[in-house]
This record gives structure tokens, sequence and C-alpha cells, in this order.
């Protein structure tokens, strides 16, 4: 049922292949390279199966060889076995061909058929065993209902209590008890033996919380069970249903009065009363609440405050300054290096997860303490596990180190542009097709769209096009005057005159109130009959979460389709980042009626001078969206624009 | 009469005394070598023959790491890691994108060149090119000529950066541009490639000058290549010499330009 296998090199090579049905492999190479585009090369590798039209395709990474292997099937069916089969397949050919893997002849040919068609077989028919068997019921153990606490299922109503706990659940209550109480005396006992771990102490303290906390539920209840005996309580529910339908048969049409429910109250209508406002009737005079002059002299001592006379006298002179802790400097890693280096005198040590995840989890903290945000600093970690599960280290390498590098080789592949980035030649393209090059600008509010917006404009007038600013932001207050003030100071600092007569700045704007992206697509056309060369789209800021706004924005963006949907974040942003890109990516997505939904195109990280090295924001959101930082914004002033480096950037994170 | 007798007598004694002191300073300095000086003079031989031998290494080891390499850069898809395998071993592969970079020795006569196979994916062509650039002596520039119309902002780029690294600069004298899949209908010649590639250099300098300043203290690396005031032109590079060949790399009958340039290369 698979309809294709490939072993393949990282190098590219394939170095055997399986295609169960005829021409396939023209097919399945292309998918294996959409494969290896998106999912190895961005980190993701969390997510298991990757589809490629209407074929699936699984993957696993041999990191001891440098090995991929690739199972291509359709995608309707939904193969359970692949998992295990690629493990199993990857254990046979490792084996099978371990010297000329190693010495790196990938030009033989592999002889591969026969132990396939067998590793495959034996997964086939485990998995036709698996499915003829009836699919057992759940033991108690495994039921939901167990987990839960007694007391949870205890149903009130009206004040009696209806129990609907059989007596074998009794026991079995029962005997949980007994099991938490040993358990909780165990945990005890281990916690007053140990006393070094600090996280296993508290652990153990959580765990005897909670156990305490069932306990305690347990032990209300086991007294209400014993109260309370089975066929009682069958009566008295047999004998209020009877009641009921007693009351239901005699009147019929008569409104279904319950007499456990509270009589209603009844509106009493009394003669319209005259409303008392508040200052009402009061003149100047009542309002006054200033103290009165002679009342000034005399202050009333808050009743709780006892004076500290120890305290006169601390303070004069000049303000002493802060007191500064140096931060201890991660020296330790050198001595990890040393001893790790020795240990790796030793030979050539194969990673395991063990040795690896003391590190990562450090790691992950390091970057969530650099501003990354924890769910992606966690998927991160997990990707860099992955790929050094297997791996053999040199002898003079330490695991620390093997993982940084493979952490730092992680974070430049994630923050490299995964396109060409070069705004003034796409827009000298535009020029050539006799359209201009639209940007829009979309974020939350009050993370500095309009002014980067006047910064990227500035830039564009350096250059020598001519700019249109389009004021879509017609909700702020001040919005229009703002872009208005930018206009006049930059048509000041690069006057027409200098430019052969051309105003080089313009502003598009029709007032407040009115629709954002009638303003956007009438600015288009106006700019592309008056010979400008970029349209500059101002929207105004809006919550990810607020329905209607990112409605109106996916409307701009699919009406207009700019050639550029940048968004604006602040590198101010912790974990909020996250929801922020994957709402707006998704309301563009989602309210667009087009096959293939303009998302957002490229990031402008703002504030970026408010930060010191803490740039885990730009990793964020280059994670979540999988595109480049394209502006990044230092300052106020309009020459506080710069260019994403890199290597900078990721030096800073992980220092 | 007394004092002058004991004068002379005194002078003698005082230069019998620094004779005897002399001499003595000179028995004592030999009797000190003897004993604790061996050690220190042992010590400073063994440190010293310690360091000649150390700047002969290094001698040894600078000389050792001169350039001795080939890249093959290029697009995604454009046949590189097809070339190589025809190249160093001689037989066509199936391939993939390539994830990770692979090498190995190219023989003509009794020299041999190192071949590097760089991957073209965007995210990683460059970290791999900034590993291998110093050991290279010449650049193979790989390209789809049946796709250059559509790709031929994205080739300039790469080529653009290629050829303004500092390094390569210094170190690398031929670059040869190889306009791949030859053997598909709409490919197009090395002239035109040439001509095309050209017009899109020179649009490139311009905004690649006028770019923005980066966020870290590294600085630009967009030297203007070429010649101020003209078009750019591939012969206004000098000292690098940029050629244009045509090829095919599946199949070992059309790789005669590459082959007698490596030759002349090594």
């Amino acid at each position: 049922m698979l309809d294709f296998f490939a072993v393949i090199t990282k190098g590219g090579l394939v170095l055997w292949y399986f295609e169960d049905a005829a021409q396939q492999l023209k097919t399945s190479i292309n998918a294996i390279n959409a494969l290896i585009r998106n999912v190895v090369l961005q980190e993701r590798g969390g997510e298991n199966i990757f589809s490629h039209g209407s074929l699936a395709l699984k993957q696993h990474v041999d990191n001891e060889f440098d090995l991929l292997f690739v199972a291509v099937y359709q995608n309707i069916l939904q193969l359970s076995y692949v998992d295990k089969f690629l493990l199993d397949i990857q254990r046979e050919f490792t084996n099978c061909f371990r010297e000329q893997l190693r010495q790196g002849f990938y030009n033989e040919r592999f002889n591969f058929g026969t132990e396939y068609k067998r590793i495959l077989k034996q997964a086939e028919s485990l998995t036709k065993i698996i499915k003829a068997e009836p699919r057992k019921p759940r033991t108690f153990e495994e039921s939901e209902k167990s987990k839960k606490t007694v007391n949870s299922m205890i149903k009130h109503r009206g004040g009696e209590q209806v129990q609907t706990k059989k007596p074998s659940k009794k026991k079995e209550g029962k005997s949980k008890k007994q099991e938490c109480n040993n358990n909780s005396k165990g945990s005890q006992a281990e916690e007053v033996g140990e006393d070094e771990d600090e996280e296993e102490e508290r652990e153990n303290e959580d765990l005897v919380v909670n156990e305490s906390a069932v306990e305690e539920n347990k032990e209300d209840d086991v007294p209400a069970l014993n109260n309370n005996d089975e066929n009682e309580l069958d009566e008295e529910t047999l004998r209020r249903n009877r009641e009921k339908m007693f009351v239901k048969r005699s009147t019929p049409k008569a409104a279904k009065v319950n007499s456990t429910k509270s009589p209603k109250p009844t509106k009493v209508k009394k003669g319209k009363k005259g409303t008392v406002w508040d200052l009402g009737g009061k003149d100047s005079t009542h309002l006054d609440y200033s103290s009165k002059a002679g009342d000034s002299t005399r202050f009333s001592l808050r009743p709780d405050f006892l004076p500290d006379q120890s305290q006169i006298g601390t303070l004069s002179g000049n303000v002493r300054d802060m007191d500064m802790t140096k931060e201890e400097s991660k020296k330790k890693t050198s001595s990890g290096g040393m001893f790790s280096m020795l240990r790796g005198l030793v030979g050539g040590k194969t990673l395991t997860e063990a040795d690896v995840t003391p590190v990562l989890d450090k790691l992950k903290d390091h970057l969530i303490g650099k501003n990354v945000a924890s769910d992606i600093a966690g998927k991160l970690t997990q990707s860099v596990g992955d790929q050094l599960k297997g791996k053999v280290i040199g002898t003079f390498e330490g695991v620390t180190s093997t993982v940084r590098k493979t952490l730092t080789n992680s974070l430049v592949k994630l923050l490299t542009p995964g396109r060409r980035l070069d705004i003034l030649r796409d827009v000298m393209e535009a020029k050539n097709s006799g359209r201009p090059y639209t940007m829009a600008f979309c974020g939350v509010n009050g993370v500095g769209k309009s002014t980067n917006l006047a910064k990227i404009t500035f830039w564009l007038i350096e250059n020598n096009l001519r700019v249109m600013i389009a004021a879509c932001d017609t909700f702020r207050a001040g919005a229009v005057e703002q872009l208005r003030t930018h206009t006049h100071h930059l048509n000041a600092l690069h006057p027409p005159e200098k430019h052969h007569g051309n105003t080089m700045v313009h502003l598009f704007e029709q007032g407040y109130g009115k629709d954002a992206s009638g303003i956007a697509r009438h600015a288009i056309d106006f700019a592309r009959k008056n010979n400008f060369d970029v349209v500059l789209i101002d929207t105004a800021g809006r919550m990810q979460n607020n329905e209607p706004l990112m409605k109106a924005l996916a409307k701009l963006i699919m009406v207009n389709e700019p050639d550029l949907t940048l968004f604006v974040g602040e590198a101010l942003v912790g974990n909020e980042a996250v929801d922020q890109l994957v709402k707006f990516n998704r309301a563009l997505a989602d309210h667009s009626t087009l096959a293939k939904p303009q998302k957002i195109d490229g990031i402008l990280l703002s504030k970026f001078d408010t930060i010191d090295d803490k740039v885990g924001a730009a990793i964020s959101m280059t994670y979540i969206t999988g595109q480049p930082i394209v502006f990044i914004g230092t300052g106020q002033t309009y020459t506080d624009l710069r260019r994403l480096d890199v290597e900078a950037v990721v030096n800073a994170l992980m220092i | 009469m007394a004092e002058t007798v004991k004068e002379p007598v005194m002078r003698e004694e005082i230069k019998m005394k620094k004779r005897i002191s002399i001499k003595e300073t000179i028995n004592n300095m030999i009797s000190n070598l003897t004993e604790e000086n061996l050690m220190v003079i042992q010590v400073v031989v063994a440190v010293f023959i310690g360091l000649v031998t150390l700047v002969l290494l290094w001698r040894l080891v600078r000389s050792s790491s001169k350039r001795q390499g080939v890249l093959l850069l290029g697009l995604c898809e454009s046949g590189k890691t097809q070339l190589f395998s025809q190249l160093c071993h001689s037989t066509d592969v199936i391939s993939v994108t390539s994830i990770k970079e692979s090498s190995a020795q190219y023989t003509v006569g009794k020299k041999s060149l190192t071949v590097y196979d760089i991957p073209g994916h965007e995210r990683i062509r460059y970290t791999l090119f900034d590993k291998v650039k110093k050991l290279a002596r010449g650049i193979v520039f790989v390209v789809d000529s049946s796709s250059i119309q559509k790709d031929v902002r994205d080739v300039a780029e790469f080529l653009y950066t290629a050829l303004c690294d500092g390094v390569v600069q210094s170190g690398v004298r031929r670059v040869l541009v190889v306009c791949n899949k030859q053997d598909l209908t709409l490919a197009r010649a090395a002239p035109l490639i040439q001509k095309t590639l050209e017009k899109e250099m020179n649009l490139l300098r311009e905004t690649r000058a006028s770019q923005l300043q980066s966020v870290g203290e590294g600085g630009n690396n967009n030297n203007f290549l070429g010649r101020q005031g003209q078009d750019f032109e591939f012969s206004h590079l000098r000292p690098i010499k940029v050629e244009f060949v045509e090829a095919v790399a599946k199949g070992n009958d059309k790789l005669g330009p590459i082959t007698n340039w490596l030759k002349q290369l090594a």
C-alpha cells in the first residue's frame, strides 16, 4: 500500500528506492523535494505527516549516517504502521550496509529489495491482526470515571443528596483510598529522606497535596455512602417521578408549577417616582471639596501611622547608587568543557536522549530568559534533540558544545530569509510593469505602524522613488493628521525642486469613518495614474481576537492584493507574539475567498532599541510565520531603520 | 713611614683580593652551574626546541591549507548534485534537494582538486558557503538554462553575493558559469544568459548599494562590482575571469568544457 519508499543521503543522492506502481518516480521525487523544503529545512520536526497534493509523506532521519528515510502513500489511506515501519527499515538498512555507509561509498548498488518486502509484509500482517481483533471495552481503570473523585459525581438537586454509586464501586473506592494512603505515606517517607533535590521535594509535596485532597474528598463521602442505602434511593426517586406524572396528568394545560422552584417576585406597580440624581439639587458650595483655608494648617494623620524615629537622617546627602550585583557569568561551562573533553578522549561517543536532555532543558530556559515564547523554545529544543539522537560526536567535542552548535545552526537557519529580500529591485520590477508597488502594514494597537511607515518612506525617497501614503486608519483620532505631518516633513527634506518638480510624498486620505479597503483601492488607482512608484497602506491597529476588525483587514488585503503584507510587531512582546501572529494569519486565510489566500509576507520588528539582548521575539515571529524579518525599527527618527543581521542576533541570543 | 709602607701592602692585598674575588666568582659560577642551573638550562633548551617545532608545524599547516577546492554553487534544482556525481564518480544519480554539503576528490593527471557541492536552498546556502569559501580556488556556478527568464533575479543575487565576498575576491581567480539542462527545449544559449545576467547585475549593484544598514555591528558586504559609470560587464571583474559554457549534466558526453576548465585550474 506504500506507493514509494526511498533511502536518501543528506547530500541529495537516492541510495535505494522502491516503487509500487509504474511511473511513480517523478511524482514522488517532486513530493520529496517539497517535503524537504518545507519540513526538514524549516525545523518543524513535530508534525509527522506532510501532505503534497494527494500524497502523504512520512520521514525519519538517521543522524548517525546522515540518511533520510521517506515513505510516500496515498493521503486517503490512513496507514498506522508507517512510523514503526520506518524504524524497522532504518535498522535493517544500517545493519546491512554499515561498512559502505561509514566509508561513504554511495555509488554502489544497494540490494535491499528482498528485506524491504519482508519487513513490509510483516508490518502489514501485524496491522491486519490488530484490526481483526474486536475492540475490547475499556477496563475500569482505563475509563474516565475511575479518575474522577467521588465528590464531583454527586448531584445535588434541591438539597437532597442523590447518589448513583453502586456498592461494587464503593468497594473499589475504598481500595483506592487505601492505595492513596499508602502512596502518600510512601511519598512522605521519601520526602523526609531526600533533602538534596529541591525539585523532587516539590514534586512530592504536590503529590502529597493532591492525594491528601483526594483523600479528604473520599473521607467526606465515605460516611455519606455508608449512610444511604441503595434501595431507599431508588424508591425515593421512583416516588418523586410518580408524583410528577400525576401532576402532569391532572393539569394538562396548567402552567408547570414546580413545587421546588421558588415563587417569582411579583412586580408591584407603584406610582411614578421622581428620579434622584447623585449630585442633583446641590449647588457649587456643596460640590466644593477643597479643604478650607483654616483647616489647611492642621492635617490629619492616618490613624495607623506610627512615626519611625530611626529613619530620620539616613537619607541625608546624595541618593545612593543602586546595588549592582553582577550576574554570575556562565563560567561553569568551561569547567564542564574540560571534563567532557577528558571524557571524550575515550573515543567517539554516540549521543542518547539521556545525555542530551539536561543540556536541552538548560538551553530552553536560557532561550525563554531571552524572551523567546515558551512553547516555541520547547519545539526548537525538541527538534534539536531529534537531530542529535544517535549522532556520533568526535573525540574532542563535549556534549554541551555539540548541542549548542546544533541549536545555533538551527537558529541561523530559522532567521535566514527563505527568499530574496530586495525591496528596491522589486519596486523597479513593478515600475517596469507599469503599476505601483504596494505595501500594507498591519498589527495590533500601538506597535509603531505609522512611525515605521514614515521611516520606510524616507528610505524610499532617498532612493529617488515617489511614494504615496494611503491613510486607511479611519478610526483612530489623529491618525490622518499624523500622516499629514510626516508628509510635510518628508517633503521639506526632499523638496520638489531637487527632484525635477515632482512631489516625492503624497498623502491620500478621505477623512475618518470610511471603508478602509475602498480608500486603499482608490489610492492605488490614483498612484498608477500619477506615476507614483510605491503605495504604503497604513491600517488601524486591531486586537487579534476582534472578529469584525480582522474581517475588515482580510477584506482590505484580499481586495487590494498588496505585493508585501508586513506584520508590525514590537520586539518587547513575549508569548503574546505567538497568539497575535497565529490569529492574524488565520484571519487572513479564513476570510479570503481566493484559492490561495495571501497571508503575512514579512515582519517588521519595531522598538528594537528598547531591548538589549533579549531578542527572542525575532525567533518567535519567524518560527510562527516562516516569513523573514524585512525591516527592524530602532528608534523614532527617520534614519532609525535597519536590516536584520542574522549572525549578530543569534550571537546575542546564545551568549 | 709606617703608613706609606702599609699602603703599598694594602694595595697589593686589594689587588690580590680582586683577582681572588674574580677567580672566586668564576669558580663559584661554575660550581653553581653544575648543580642548580643545569635544570634551568635544560628547561630553556627544551622550550626553545618546542618553539621551533611549533613554528615549523604552523608553516606546514598553513601551506597544506592552500586553496585546493572548487565550489559548486547555484539555485535549488539547477543540477549541481548531478554534475558533482558525474565529475567525481562518473555516474548518473537520481537526486533530490540536498541538505548537506558533499565533497569528493577530482583527479586530473597528477594533481587533484576537492570539489564541494553546496546545497542551493536559500536558508543554508550562505552558511555552508562561508564554511568552505576560504578553500576555494575556483567557483562553478550552475544555472538552469530553461528557467533563467523566471529566475534571473534570484540567480543574479546569488552570483553577486558570491562574487563580492571578500574572501572570494582575494583568493578566487576563475569562475565558470555552467548553463545546464541544455537538452530541454526551452534552454537558452550561453551568450544570451550572459547578457541577461549582466543587465540584471547592473540593476542589482545600485539596489545593493542603497540597502539599509544592518542591525548588528557587521559592515555591509556590498562592494560595487564592475566600473562606475559604465554598464556592468563580466569582463570588468578583472582579475577574476568569468566564463560561460553550456552543458548537460546527465550523461558523460557534454561535459567537455567543464573538464577542460578544471584541467586549466589544477
